[in-house]
């Protein structure tokens, strides 16, 4: 993808999803795990679950986090609730 | 824990609060937990860049300026870490624009200060209103020339030649920045001072016979006919009110006479006197009555012969009615 376009948007513009390959998310309350494969950032009420390959941090501060890689799934956890199997 | 700090350039920034445009970047690779060093550096306030993960190791980059306050983090929090490089400008030329960019830029911001006082953008010429600005100008042209840079200009002279115009009383020259003020007053219009109120008695001005009294303001003194001498008072100064005491007022009007003006015509011998007495006496007359004035009126010549012992003198009496006041 030569270019970037936001084609869906999470929890009310707090989380961009962009062409596959790049995620911004704001407001984000920290990382709970962090490997190449799978990415947890807690949120607000609960968790993303970002899921791929060559996941990299391109970008992150106390407020802000930006993922690039081949992105496959982004899922959004509730407090409380467990991962689908 | 083993703190590796092999690959840290030393003295790149002591401080650690470098301007950030000079900032390069460093490179750190930590040991444990990624999301846990994360979270410490974001938020202690840094900003992480280019994070990748492999087999519990971080590696990431931060600005230089930051690194110190990582490091700080990393160390307080156990983490075990390694600065693997610091890019940026190198360390002279940040010295230089630290350092020698703000001398020089003082240096060169004297020097323009310097040169922008030998500046003379204008003259500027005050208080004229009937001498000419140009005049003053021409006058000043040959001392200072504007605009110039590196312009010195003898004050002293400029104000010497303004004072050298006609009608300049005094001149102020100073120099105030770029311009050069000259401050000129000029010289009062001479103004004839007349007294129109005073009570001043109009006087005779030459002797002769009253011919015609005209009273404009005060009263005759003289009538026509009467003999006066110069200095005699013609109409006093003084106007009659009735009963009242007179009331003084600045006498006025116009008093002709006959009066009589001589003149001597000389001869050494009797041979010259009969060869040119008649030409001479009828060109003496005809002289004097081109001389008369509109007002003055020719009533008649005579003269009188006169020998002596060494020459023979021709005395011309001619006889003029003239304004006598």
């Amino acid at each position: 993808m030569g270019f970037s376009v936001a084609v869906k948007e999470i929890m009310l513009d707090k989380i961009t999803f962009s062409a596959g390959e790049k995620i911004f998310i704001e407001g984000h309350r920290g990382i709970s795990s962090y490997t190449p494969e799978e990415m947890v950032v807690r949120i607000t009420g609960g968790t993303v679950v970002i899921k791929g390959e060559s996941l990299e941090i391109s970008e992150m501060n106390g407020d802000e986090l930006s993922v690039t890689g081949k992105i496959r799934a982004v899922e959004r956890r509730k407090k409380g609730e467990k991962a689908e199997k | 824990m083993k703190k590796l700090r092999s690959e840290r350039v030393k003295g790149n920034d002591e401080r650690g609060d470098s301007f950030e445009i000079f900032s390069g970047k460093a490179e750190i690779i930590c040991e444990g937990s990624p999301a846990y060093t994360l979270n410490l550096l974001t938020l202690g306030g840094i900003k992480v860049r280019n994070v990748k993960t492999d087999n519990d190791k971080t590696r990431f980059t931060l600005t230089e300026a930051e690194l110190p306050q990582a490091e700080k983090i990393l160390t307080e929090n156990g983490r075990e870490y390694t600065v693997t490089g610091v890019r940026g400008p190198k360390r002279g030329i940040r010295e230089f624009f630290r350092r020698y960019a703000l001398i020089a830029g003082v240096l060169i911001s004297c020097a323009l200060v310097y040169i922008y006082s030998t500046l003379v953008a204008e003259v500027e010429i005050r208080g004229l209103e009937n001498v000419s600005e140009s005049t003053v100008a021409e006058a000043v042209s040959e001392y200072v020339e504007t605009p110039r840079l590196f312009a010195y200009p003898d004050l002293e002279s400029i104000e010497k030649a303004v004072l050298g115009c006609d009608g300049v009383a005094y001149a102020k020259v100073v120099r105030e920045g770029k311009r050069i003020i000259i401050e000129v007053v000029e010289e009062l219009p001479e103004q004839e001072i007349t007294d129109t109120q005073s009570p001043i008695p109009l006087l005779a001005r030459e002797s002769g016979t009253i011919t015609r009294v005209v009273t404009l303001r005060g009263t005759a003194a003289v009538d026509c006919g009467d003999e006066v001498k110069a200095g005699d008072v013609l109409i006093a100064p003084y106007v009659e009110a009735g009963e009242n005491a007179p009331v003084p007022v600045r006498a006025m009007g116009i008093v002709e006479a006959r009066v009589t003006r001589t003149e001597q015509l000389e001869y050494a011998d009797e041979a010259s006197f009969t060869a040119r007495a008649a030409t001479d006496i009828e060109a003496r007359k005809n002289e004097f009555c081109a001389s008369l004035a509109d007002y003055e009126i020719f009533a008649g010549s005579s003269f009188s012969v006169k020998k002596l012992d060494k020459s023979i003198t021709i005395s011309i009496y001619y006889e003029v009615i003239t304004r006598i006041s």
